[in-house]
């Protein structure tokens, strides 16, 4: 889908990049790193992948939205790529939105954002070399939010804990039994 | 009552490490830091950004003999705060109001991220054309 005038930006929720820089490879668009979860904060995403639609007017056209890049998980997921393809494309080229783009997004909740506060610690601990408190501000972010994939799962890695693992199956568990919360365009199995 | 020359490091809009006096678990700085730290700076009119100020009802509460209390900088412009004193660690929010007002307005707010290569970049240096934000993670 190229165009002058359109551009795709992947932001990775990470904190290593290094581990991004596979992701990046034989990718033209810019390839960027959330190190310090501002962008999950202000924008209230708190799963991956999410999609915003933005026009040239920097305003929010179509809010936060689960949107796979391929159908590797759509057996878990229920969600298709090619569906939103085809919208990104008529917005491309004749300027139409989705019936759902006039969805109404809420802000993180207080307790939300405490929990990105304490990532941040703990990723600045980490790093310092402060294993214990890194350790405590996961575990008090994870407390804060804990269906917000962004916190929880972000922290695996970091925590010496496997993301594709128990721990991982413990949370989606957890998230699908309260609902499915997602600040953005609820979606259904198809 | 006060003491330390350790480190202190400073999440706000940035990464900031500006000599910081612990008092307690109180943060105190430099008024003269508050703009590299925040974006805002105190003034006899309250805390200002470029033509920008919002008053603060009691600038006493502030002040600290060493300086101007982190924290209540960051509270009186609705921000919140989080403090590991311990660790040396401060890290502040967004104001509550502009994240939320965001939403709303669906103005697509401005952030701070990084490129591979470990430079600072701003979201809206894609300013201007229409565009695609895919958050993803490696996780």
């Amino acid at each position: 889908m190229a165009d002058a005038d359109f551009t795709v930006i992947a932001v990775a929720l990470d904190e290593n990049l290094a581990a991004v820089a596979p992701f990046a490879e034989d990718i033209t668009y810019p390839v960027l790193v959330d190190t310090e979860h501002q962008m999950s904060e202000l924008y209230a995403i708190t799963n991956v992948p999410t999609v915003v639609w933005i026009d040239e007017n920097d305003r929010i056209v179509r809010p936060n939205a689960m949107e796979p890049g391929s159908d590797m998980f759509t057996e878990f997921t229920g969600i298709r790529c090619e569906g939103h393809m085809e919208q990104v494309r008529a917005w491309i080229r004749s300027g139409v939105l989705p019936d759902d783009a006039g969805h109404e997004v809420q802000a993180l909740e207080a307790d939300e954002v405490t929990a990105h506060l304490h990532f941040r610690l703990a990723t600045h601990a980490r790093r310092g070399g402060l294993d214990d408190a890194a350790e405590r501000h996961f575990a008090r972010a994870a407390e804060l939010a804990p269906n917000d994939f962004t916190i929880v799962r972000g922290a695996m890695p970091l925590t010496g804990v496997d993301p594709f693992g128990t721990a991982f199956f413990e949370l989606y568990g957890r998230f699908q039994e309260a609902g499915s919360p997602y600040h953005g365009i609820p979606r259904t199995r198809t | 009552m006060t003491a330390t020359a350790d480190t202190t490091t400073i999440l706000a809009e940035d990464v900031a490490t500006p000599a910081t006096i612990w008092d307690g678990d109180r943060a105190i700085v430099d008024p003269s830091h508050l703009g590299s730290i925040l974006g805002w700076e105190l003034k006899p009119e309250g805390l200002c950004r470029d033509d920008v100020c919002v008053p603060v009802p009691d600038r006493s509460s502030l002040d600290h003999p060493d300086g101007v209390d982190l924290s209540a900088v960051a509270e009186a412009l609705g921000r919140p705060v989080l403090v590991d004193a311990d660790a040396r660690l401060v890290a502040i929010g967004a104001a509550t109001a502009h994240r939320q007002q965001a939403m709303v307005d669906r103005r697509a707010p401005d952030a701070t991220v990084f490129d591979l290569q470990g430079n600072r970049r701003r979201l809206s240096e894609w300013s201007g054309t229409r565009r695609l934000l895919v958050a993803f993670s490696t996780w």
